[in-house]
């Protein structure tokens, strides 16, 4: 947050009303000229199964003429909406690599990492950061283009200009995971069996000549004009009327887990999913202050009820345990106790 | 023969347990999964830049880690007399780093030594891969190099040196090795690396040098973690205690 009270976030929104995007589509094409068509696809687009990475791969394809390869690590617990919007993308004409690994050693992973760090999709994270380089190498198709930077678009510690363009493939597991997969190999868990979550040897990228870029740096980010391409080309379902915690039903709906990811999100930092894309609409321009306030006010920190039973067995938790893992995350500058219930300390105003 | 020592390095900013990058607080994380019992040793660091906070609430911090754990553990950051060490000893410190203080004033490592005996008397040294050091925090540089002042802080009756990489600090990559060699070779003291520490390879790297491998990541203190940790290092032949 600067000295003005105004967090990194908003002041790019505000500068990218600024940016001449023509002039980084000629960058982006520059780029391509470059690095793309060295293998057998073009191009490299890490694939979530969401809105934004298809995006991202239906205009490489029809905008700039390319044939990416989607490469998809697996969510933990696919939702039917999810589902349904994977297959769209290939019926949409895509070549997606699918890595559907273990679920035995995902699922105690999921739990530990909810226990230890409030964020059960830990190993989720190191996995769709190895995959697409993981097969990059494999494959020896040396672009890979990512969709946003994330510290860029919705704040954070923005390391310089240069990565917000280029994504600096060493420095993956401090920003993204905070661990090296190779330290979770104990309690029945070998290191043969983290091999997907384990990022491929810098010297093997370096021989392939991986270079990663952001799409977002050459092209203007919203991830609401996402949904509606998404929804208008490639005929993708949202949640009706909308998630857990949250106003839209358009973002992260492809994991069952991921609303209980937010509520634990809400719970050690009081900030929660609607806070969270109501920033990004107000961003935008798609949402007015007083309206974002209201809707945060009304579903922020709401309880994942929608998917619970299916979150809980996978963890193999029970509702209270749930509730003590939480407790023991919350920030207690953030929240104070009143007759039995935690309520948050402060209040967006 | 002396066992290695796997030891959290605890950073707090007023009071408030933070992983540091670069030298700046980056990350909060809650203490309540930090395993008390089968890491090695702590130290732990007041991070606190000057004016952004109260010694208080790292004393607090402190009291509630001594009374938790039976562990030895070093205490530093802003330890600049013998009062400070006075009020962090009633609280349960074994062990007191000391920084600027010594670089502005060499003879004070004497007289804890004289005071506390050599046993708690560590100095932390910030260096960059060059050698240089830097004091404040990262903040200065002092124009002396680790090796020169590793030697002095020997003769002057430190007993320990824990030797930090800023460069790595919050860094996954590794120990600085030749960094750490520098420093070894030039004393007889046991020596203590923090900076860098990713996986336990990298552990098992720098222990084959010093005597004490410091992680600053939070997500390396949980007991799981160290249960793996202890279980990678002993099969990689060093010799650790493994509870």
């Amino acid at each position: 947050m600067g000295d003005d009270g105004i967090c990194p976030a908003c002041k790019w929104a505000e500068a990218k009303r600024n940016i001449d995007w023509a002039e980084r589509g000629a960058q982006f094409k520059q780029l391509l000229a470059q690095h793309a068509g060295r293998g057998p696809y073009d191009c490299i687009v890490p694939f979530s199964g969401g809105k934004d990475s298809a995006v991202i791969a239906w205009r490489l394809k029809h905008e700039y003429g390319l044939r990416p390869m989607l490469v998809c690590y697996g969510q933990l617990l696919w939702t039917d909406v999810g589902r349904h919007n994977l297959h769209r993308v290939a019926d949409a004409g895509f070549d997606i690599l699918y890595w559907r690994t273990d679920q035995a050693v995902s699922r105690k992973l999921a739990r530990r990492f909810l226990i230890e760090r409030g964020h059960p999709k830990a190993h989720y994270d190191a996995a769709i950061n190895a995959a697409p380089v993981r097969t990059a190498v494999q494959f020896g198709i040396p672009l890979v283009i990512y969709a946003e930077h994330g510290e860029t678009e919705y704040g954070g510690r923005v390391l310089s200009q240069e990565s917000q363009r280029t994504r600096d493939l060493t420095e993956i597991l401090e920003n993204h995971v905070g661990d090296d997969a190779r330290n979770w190999a104990v309690d029945g868990i070998s290191e043969r069996e983290l091999y997907p979550y384990i990022y491929p040897d810098l010297d093997d990228i370096h021989r392939v000549g991986v270079k990663a870029f952001y799409f977002s740096y050459f092209h203007k980010w919203d991830v609401y004009e996402n949904a509606e391409i998404a929804k208008d080309k490639l005929g993708f379902r949202r949640v009706e009327p909308r998630s857990d915690g949250s106003f839209e039903g358009f973002d992260s709906i492809d994991d069952m887990i991921d609303g209980l990811d937010f509520w634990m999100m809400h719970q050690k930092f009081l900030f929660g999913r609607a806070t969270r894309m109501a920033s990004r609409m107000i961003q935008n321009g798609h949402m007015t202050r007083d309206l974002a306030l209201d809707l945060v006010k009304k579903y922020d920190g709401e309880f994942p009820e929608m998917y619970l039973p299916q979150v809980l067995d996978y963890l193999g938790l029970q509702r209270h345990e749930l509730e003590e893992i939480a407790a023991k995350h919350r920030n207690p500058e953030l929240w104070h106790r009143l007759n039995g219930r935690w309520l948050p300390a402060y209040e967006v105003r | 023969m002396l066992k290695k020592r796997l030891i959290a390095a605890l950073t707090f900013n007023d009071g408030v347990l933070f992983r540091t990058k670069l030298f700046q607080p980056d990350y909060r994380y809650t203490m309540n999964f930090v395993d008390l019992w089968s890491i090695d040793e702590i130290v732990a660091l007041d991070v606190t830049r000057p004016g952004q906070g109260e010694r208080k609430n790292f004393e607090r911090a402190i009291e509630t880690l001594t009374e938790n754990c039976f562990v030895p553990i070093t205490v530093g950051g802003g330890i600049r007399s013998l009062d400070d060490v006075r009020r962090l000893f009633d609280i349960g410190a074994d062990k007191f780093a000391i920084n600027t203080a010594a670089l502005e004033r060499p003879e004070i490592i004497d007289e804890f030594a004289m005071k506390l005996g050599s046993q708690a008397v560590v100095v932390s040294m910030d260096a960059y891969p060059s050698g240089h050091i830097f004091s404040d925090c990262g903040a200065h540089g002092t124009g002396r190099y680790v090796d020169e002042w590793a030697r002095e802080v020997e003769k002057r009756g430190a007993g320990e040196i824990l030797l930090t990489s800023m460069e790595r600090d919050g860094a996954l990559q590794g120990y600085d090795l030749a960094l750490v060699k520098r420093v070894v070779e030039a004393v007889n003291i046991p020596v203590i690396a923090l900076g860098g520490c990713g996986n336990w390879k990298h552990a098992s790297d720098v222990l084959a040098i010093c005597d004490g491998a410091a992680t600053q990541n939070i997500y390396h203190f949980t007991e799981a973690s160290i249960r793996g940790a202890k279980s990678y290092l002993k099969q990689a032949g060093v010799p650790i205690r493994v509870s």
